[in-house]
């Protein structure tokens, strides 16, 4: 059914190169032997993968996204899932409005929302940056947690609802044993989703990690104000790794489809 | 009408009749429900039917409790339900979807009314078992409903409606996503089991086939309201109003008006005849009146004419229809088109009448029904 | 004998049924608007307030007079505002022939192009940027390349070229994606139709595709706009003081000069630029929808 000009399709193929090349060069840069970041790369080693990590200052940043990632993400499915079905359900008056409100800070560019979380948390005596991180890690995964189970839960069938009340369940019934089985993929899609843009966020973590609680970004780049190795490239494969796995576990979920309507 | 059976699925007389009064329901600007009056009998079967938008789904649902009305209440076995829970309503409930619950197997899919019930284990998987067989899947339990057919599917949503044995089972359009061959051997399935259970059912569906062929009485209504309720035959044969007539089976429409009658017999001047035809009594028609006059095509013979009184028309051919079991003649008559539908003769009498014949048509003064015509 | 609502958490679905206000799902909204509120509208709110900080002790615009009142600073406004305008524009015309293909390949292909446009997305912009680095910098990739051949160093670091090509880089997945979503709901059949009518392949994608498919290039376009002033890690790693944009601004003047007002006041003035895009794009959607029949 697909018959396009081959001319578009060395387009594709160059453009593919474009997007992938920078990823391509970083893994490759990894596994040099020499002592510089040179490109093609002199040898094969795997030393400055031991290097970093052997060093904490890699590996107590990659520790602290982890453990970011995860409590964002906790966080951020606990507050959305109950909104979302509230959302879609409920009667309220300005659903809309209020949607757009939870949304919203989809459209704010993250470093603002890092200068101002600065000082908010300055302005409240906020002193634990952990705290300061999570809150700012929410605010930002929490919309993109909302719109994806508002979109799994607005396309289910919500007769199975019906059926179940009419066979005798009370409503918290109805959510516990129907509705949130219903979505569970789809909550879980948005919610690796979700750890994927904690994980990789850069402006909160610069304003307002402190040495204790570094994330890999910030680490990375700190590193790359004052070095140029190759121990940079061989970290952010660990990274692009870890995102590899987590994007794997996405597609078996839920499809490369999704992806297309999670990620805009 | 059957009377309520003395087994109930599982065990426990629970058919109960089913009452509305004067219901009514709006949205918005929109009245769906205007005054809706209806009693269905303990082990009746019951079939709401009308075009879409008619609110025979919405009075299904406010019956289920999934919809709250606005006026007028509902009774189950005398006792009024309008503030019942839907949950604590012990109906049942058959969707168009089918509403299985995708990630249950069919043995917890059936099984789950029991569980709200506190039917657990050994007794609950009996019970589960015996559902199964009533719809002719035994053995299906550990199936998951994507890996079913759509008419599995629905019998499985059917047994689970039953298997906790409810005053009513309520079906909203259950055969619509069925293909026709399927749709017509399950409803005789549904007939069957219902007149073995003698569960107390309301059927919604906008085919009128399904209705007539399935119901003991058949509610036609439209915009909110219930034109008629009768026995299927009645509805056929004795429609009260011109809506009803004509959606069910085909009719041929006249307006016209009555003339005077004599002995009591009404007649009625329509189309551009000027002698009367008679037709049927109508109380509501009086003299010099505009009325509508309504006949089935297949009540108008060709040719021969009976003892009773009877209309004879004649007209010329302008269309033959052939449709299998029958075929449909067109006639241009001075009383406007007739569609004449006749048994398809095959190669006996009638075979030979072609396009452009000019002929007698007759049919019975009492198959002729009139209604009050509308206004100028 | 009339009848109230239950008070109890009736669901009801469906556009042919009311629903129901229960209290037990208004608390679950509870949460969700009390942490946007507090961590979202608080921070903009103390934003605003620090930004009317002045040395002298009342509140006032002062601030907001250094931005406007100066020539450089007006000229980093200037800047990322270009800035965006450039990568939107490359964005589009190099996305648009990615995103067709992405929406009109086979089932497989699809899946396989979706997956190599989404992959950058999901890698940090810092390793990203770091890739480019090694690409573009003196001695990485390219210029490899160019001295194999014999031809002279190119500089595309530090400067606006090389943060152009890895700001396009970043951003042309959000374009591509766009205008292939707004394709794939393209009815096929519109194209076909004008074929057998007799229209040339050129003129059926001039004539019908190009303009039904736009829709998608002016949403991705908004998008990459907003991001690309907006971001700052890339144009950070990859350039200098010459290639200074608002968002790397704001943060100089928070870390280095830590003049927390002005660093205030500029935020605001970009959030400014921000809203004021997506207001523009509501309203004109609002006037294209009327305009549609």
């Amino acid at each position: 059914m697909r018959h396009l000009h081959p001319a578009l399709w060395a387009y594709v193929a160059l453009l593919s190169l474009f997007l992938l090349a920078p990823i391509i060069v970083v893994i490759v840069a990894g596994f040099t032997a020499g002592d510089f970041i040179m490109f093609p790369p002199s040898g094969f080693s795997l030393k400055w993968f031991e290097k970093v990590l052997r060093d904490p200052d890699f590996i107590r940043p990659l520790w602290n996204s982890l453990r970011l990632g995860v409590a964002a993400t906790l966080v951020s499915t606990l507050l959305a899932v109950p909104a979302a079905i509230a959302l879609i359900r409920g009667a309220l008056p300005g659903r809309r409005a209020i949607e757009t409100f939870l949304l919203a800070p989809l459209t704010v560019p993250t470093i603002i929302l890092a200068v101002g979380l600065l000082f908010f948390a300055a302005r409240i005596g906020l002193t634990s940056s952990f705290a300061a991180l999570l809150a700012g890690h929410v605010v930002i995964t929490v919309p993109y947690m909302l719109r994806t189970v508002l979109g799994v839960y607005a396309g289910m069938n919500r007769e199975v609802e019906e059926a179940a009340q009419v066979l005798g369940a009370r409503p918290w019934q109805v959510t516990w044993l129907v509705t949130l089985p219903e979505i569970r993929p789809g909550v879980i899609a948005g919610a690796i989703f979700s750890f994927l843009m904690s994980f990789d966020e850069v402006a909160v973590a610069l304003l307002l990690t402190n040495s204790d609680t570094t994330t890999l970004p910030v680490s990375i780049l700190s590193y790359l104000v004052y070095n140029y190795d190759p121990a940079v490239a061989a970290i952010s494969t660990i990274q692009i790794a870890i995102v590899v796995v987590a994007l794997v576990l996405l597609e078996r979920l839920f499809g490369v489809k999704n992806l297309m309507f999670a990620s805009r | 009408m059957n009377m309520g059976s003395s087994e109930g699925v599982g065990g426990g007389v629970r058919n109960a009749n089913v009452e509305i009064r004067r219901l009514r329901r709006s949205f918005g600007a929109v009245d769906a429900l205007k005054g809706v009056d209806l009693t269905i009998a303990t082990g009746e079967f019951v079939a709401l039917l009308g075009p879409s938008g008619c609110g025979k789904t919405t009075l299904l649902r406010c019956i289920a409790g999934l919809v709250t009305p606005t006026g007028g209440e509902i009774l189950i076995d005398g006792q009024p339900i309008t503030g019942v829970p839907v949950h604590k309503r012990d109906l049942g409930m058959v969707f168009q979807s089918y509403a299985l619950f995708p990630h249950m197997d069919v043995g917890q899919n059936i099984g789950f009314g029991l569980k709200m019930r506190g039917v657990r284990g050994a007794e609950a998987g009996r019970r589960v078992e015996e559902a199964l067989g009533l719809v002719q899947m035994a053995g299906y339990e550990r199936r998951y409903p994507a890996q079913l057919s759509g008419g599995q599917q629905q019998r499985f949503a059917l047994a689970r409606a039953l298997v906790t044995g409810p005053k009513a089972l309520l079906l909203d359009e259950p055969f619509g996503a069925l293909d026709a061959k399927l749709r017509e051997s399950m409803q005789v399935e549904l007939r069957r089991l219902q007149r073995r259970l003698g569960v107390t059912t309301i059927f919604v569906t906008h085919d009128q086939q399904e209705a007539l062929s399935m119901a003991d009485r058949v509610a036609v209504m439209r915009a909110g309201t219930i034109e008629q309720c009768d026995e299927p035959s009645r509805i056929y044969d004795e429609p009260l109003t011109p809506f009803v007539a004509e959606f069910i089976g085909q009719a041929n429409r006249f307006e016209g008006r009555l003339a005077d009658g004599r002995d009591g017999r009404a007649v009625v001047v329509i189309g551009e005849r000027e002698d009367p035809l008679p037709a049927r009594n109508n109380p509501a028609c009086r003299a010099g009146d505009r009325i509508i006059a309504m006949v089935r095509p297949e009540r108008i013979r060709i040719g021969e004419r009976g003892l009773e009184p009877s209309a004879v028309v004649r007209g010329r051919i302008v269309d033959k229809v052939f449709v299998g079991e029958k075929i449909t003649i067109y006639l241009e008559t001075s009383a406007g088109t007739v569609a004449a539908a006749i048994a398809n003769p095959g190669r006996g009498p009638g075979a030979h009448f072609k396009v452009g014949d000019v002929i007698d048509v007759t049919w019975a003064a009492d198959d002729f029904v009139i209604f009050p015509g509308l206004p100028p | 004998m009339d009848v109230t609502a239950s008070a109890d958490g009736r669901i009801a679905s469906g556009s042919r049924t009311e629903r129901e206000f229960p209290i037990g799902l208004v608390l679950g909204l509870a949460p969700i608007v009390l942490v946007v509120a507090v961590f979202f509208v608080g921070p903009l709110i103390v934003n605003a307030l620090e930004s009317l900080k002045t040395p002298s002790g009342p509140k006032g615009l002062q601030q907001y007079g250094r931005i406007f009142g100066d020539v450089y600073y007006l000229m980093v406004i200037g800047q990322t505002l270009l800035f965006g305008i450039v990568v939107t524009a490359i964005c589009a015309v190099v996305g648009y022939p990615m995103g067709y293909a992405v929406a009109r390949s086979g089932r497989q292909v699809k899946a396989l192009l979706i997956l190599i446009v989404v992959a950058p997305l999901l890698v940090n912009v810092v390793v990203r940027s770091f890739g480019w680095m090694v690409i573009l910098g003196g001695a990485g990739a390219v210029n490899a390349g160019l001295r194999a051949i014999g031809l002279p160093k190119a500089e595309l670091m530090y400067n606006w070229t090389g943060v152009t090509i890895a700001m396009v880089h970043v951003l042309l997945p959000f374009m591509i994606l766009s205008v292939a979503s707004t394709i794939e709901t393209l009815d096929e059949r519109l194209e076909e139709a004008a074929r057998v009518l007799g229209a040339s392949s050129t003129r059926v994608f001039r004539d019908i595709t190009l303009p039904l498919s736009m829709e998608g290039v002016v949403t991705g376009a908004i998008l990459v706009f907003t991001l690309t002033i907006g971001s700052f890690v890339t144009v950070l790693l990859l350039g200098k003081n010459a290639t200074m944009v608002l968002p790397v601004l704001i943060y100089q003047q928070l870390t280095v000069a830590s003049d927390w007002p002005f660093a205030a006041a500029m935020g605001v003035t970009l959030l400014g630029l921000v809203s004021g895009l997506l207001w523009a794009q509501a309203a004109l959607r609002g006037a294209l929808g009327k305009a549609r029949p």
